[in-house]
């Protein structure tokens, strides 16, 4: 003779899944039992209906089968996903008492073995924020203490009916009734699955039904899902210390556990320059000047390295190769904000000087160039740079033989756009020049900026990824929200300056 | 903290005018820099080679950075000397090249040079070997003092290198 769990006599079990849900098996068996106090062990040992439910496995009814099988009552996508499957399978109607509910099918009871604390639901947020934050202080008891008086259950459940139809066929039509079995629901975030009632392998439960007559019903559920195999944890375990061994090492390098961030409003562009490189140079001492020119509202960490000078080098074979490898690293920012009001930056150029010493240190001017630094998308750039040098003729020559003619312009922006240029044309008529070697150069060219956080751009980050800096830029949520602030702020300025006035 | 390997090689020299050539190669980094794994410095065999111009090295390099800033982006430097039939080993070049900050293989030229001497040192190197070194090899990598150097350019070392970041677009960083 069985113990039998009393109607009332059910609880809810939460467990805590470590592994898959959808590695969740579990078994209900069920039987008809016609006269309890007579039932013996023999009786209750064969003839149970028994199934085995997957997580979110639908197993349908014999209402369901006729129900779903019409496509008119279909109308959402999950309906018509059942009426495929139904057309597709020969489902007889049989004489199952199983079936089940799963989570789309919006099936709810009210009557639920769990109570809820909803009064607290709105404050608990920002409290558990708060412990949260600092971690570094966490202390067990507050947390202990907040959790009591904060009873919080989600209400974002995934959940799973698995009921019994004790229905029966009225003329062509079944007529159904349903009773819950089990319910189960789980809680993604937290992998919490509650289960009412409870597991029960040795012990059934009694479920009375009044149909016409009362029946007695004894079922069972059962956790049947198939335990992880011993290698198999032992691996995982292995590997999450591996990673916390991982972590650990890295948090005694002594390294500064956030990384850098550029202000709010600012763009960083990291340029790691090269001059790598030349060739094809009148003279054979070689050495090059280079000049940054920043534009308006770019600024620069590092206003030193804005210009500079590489050593002199000695060129060798017939092509004259002067080799430099002169290496700067240039920090640029640029207020994000700017993209808003005017639109595209003006572009930082680079000028370069080739110069070469002679003897008696006589310096000749051997070429001119520039280039455009390419701070509007990341990479790796090499550029081979043709250059110029300017001439006046016959004396001008003579003069760079004799005493030498380095730094004989006036303003190096010239070989670029001048920025005295005005006009629809630019032009550069009546000027002598003479063509010279290359300049080989190269750039590594990085963003950083916290308008490219994933936080302040939610939605297609991967889109994201070729999309050109402007658009980039125009989308993330924080060049947005520092708009609005100056917005706001320009707007309590204006009223401050008129009550003042006032 | 974001992570950087380098892994690749120091495949050969060439363009110099000798053959029996060894590299010596540092690493630079800055100081939210740190080497989780790998040598940060190593020095190749002398290699020489009978039918080609060049000298062929191969020397593994495989590197795993951390990092907490885009600043102070790793560099490689390298000295190349020469060995000579006594043993003794001359100077032949300095380099200097940056990691590329593009995730992938690369292939890097790293163009070398060494200091050039008044013409009497040159006559003397000329017989003799030897010739100017740096007092401080790390001149080469500050970039204001570059100025005051004479120097005769070298050969060529070419690198391969594959790139592999990690976790830095968490930190708001685009490379690409």
């Amino acid at each position: 003779m069985y113990r039998v769990h009393q109607i009332l006599d059910k609880y809810t079990g939460i467990y805590r899944c470590a592994d898959d849900i959808n590695n969740f098996k579990i078994r209900i068996k069920i039987k008809e039992i016609p006269d309890i106090s007579l039932a013996t062990e023999l009786e209750l040992q064969d003839d149970w209906e028994i199934h085995e439910f997957k997580w979110q496995e639908k197993i349908f009814n014999n209402f369901e089968k006729q129900y779903y099988l019409n496509e008119k009552n279909c109308v959402t996508d999950a309906e018509k996903q059942y009426n495929s499957i139904l057309a597709n399978s020969v489902a007889s109607p049989d004489n199952k008492i199983l079936f089940s509910y799963v989570d789309c099918d919006n099936f709810n009871v009210e009557e639920e073995g769990v109570m809820r604390n909803e009064a607290n639901v709105g404050e608990i947020d920002n409290s558990l924020d708060e412990v949260l934050e600092d971690e570094s202080e966490f202390d067990f008891r507050s947390f202990l203490q907040q959790a009591i008086e904060n009873v919080v259950i989600s209400d974002d459940y995934c959940s799973m009916y698995i009921m019994a139809d004790f229905g029966e066929y009225v003329q062509e039509n079944w007529v159904k009734f349903e009773h819950v079995l089990c319910t189960m629901k789980y809680n993604k975030e937290k992998n919490i699955l509650k289960v009412h009632p409870d597991f029960s392998n040795n012990i059934p439960y009694l479920l009375e039904v009044n149909v016409e007559t009362l029946k007695n019903y004894y079922y069972f559920i059962e956790n049947v899902q198939e335990d992880i195999p011993e290698q198999l944890n032992q691996k995982e375990n292995e590997i999450f210390k591996k990673i916390s061994h991982y972590r650990r090492s890295h948090k005694n390098l002594g390294l500064n556990q956030d990384f850098d961030l550029p202000a709010k409003n600012k763009l960083e562009v990291h340029i790691f320059f090269e001059i790598v490189s030349g060739s094809h140079f009148e003279y054979d001492d070689i050495y090059v000047r280079y000049f940054i020119d920043l534009p308006d509202k770019w600024t620069c960490k590092t206003p030193f390295l804005l210009n500079g000078m590489t050593q002199t080098c000695h060129g060798k074979n017939e092509d004259n190769v002067v080799y430099f490898g002169h290496i700067f690293d240039l920090i640029l920012e640029y207020d994000i904000q700017d993209f808003f009001q005017e639109g595209l930056p003006k572009l930082p150029y680079i000028y370069f000087e080739i110069a070469s010493r002679g003897s008696w240190d006589r310096h000749r001017c051997e070429g001119l160039t520039y280039h455009s630094l390419p701070v509007g998308k990341p990479g790796v750039y090499e550029f081979v740079l043709p250059s110029y040098r300017l001439t006046t003729g016959t004396t001008g020559e003579l003069r760079r033989f004799f005493i030498g003619d380095c730094s004989n312009y006036n303003d190096i922006t010239w070989v670029g756009i001048p920025k005295a240029a005005e006009g629809p044309i630019l032009n550069k008529y009546g000027v002598q020049t003479i063509g010279s070697g290359m300049l080989n150069i190269r750039m590594n060219v990085m963003h950083q900026s916290q308008a490219f956080l994933e936080k302040y751009n939610e939605t297609d980050v991967i889109k994201n990824k070729e999309k050109f800096i402007f658009e980039k830029l125009n989308s993330s949520t924080l060049v947005k929200s520092v708009e609005q602030v100056l917005e706001a702020f320009k707007r309590a300025r204006k009223n401050m300056i008129q009550a003042r006035n006032m | 903290m974001a992570e950087v390997h380098i892994i690749g090689e120091i495949t050969h020299g060439k363009d110099f005018n000798k053959q029996h050539l060894f590299c010596k190669w540092y690493t630079q980094i800055g100081n939210n820099w740190r080497i989780l794994s790998g040598k940060k410095e190593g020095q190749t065999q002398v290699a020489h080679s009978e039918f080609e111009d060049i000298c062929k090295w191969s020397y593994p390099i495989d590197i795993h950075l951390a990092t907490s800033g885009v600043q102070g982006w790793p560099k490689i430097y390298i000295q190349v000397y020469h060995l000579d039939w006594l043993g003794r080993s001359h100077l032949f070049g300095y380099g200097l090249i940056t990691i590329p900050t593009f995730p992938g293989k690369h292939e890097l030229n790293c163009y070398t040079w060494r200091p050039l001497g008044t013409l009497r040192e040159r006559f003397v190197q000329y017989f003799m070997g030897g010739g100017p070194q740096l007092k401080d090899p790390h001149l080469i990598l500050s970039t204001s003092d570059r100025y005051k150097l004479n120097t005769e350019a070298m050969g060529v070392v070419t690198f391969k290198l594959a790139v592999v970041l990690r976790h830095f677009s968490d930190y708001g960083v685009e490379y690409n």
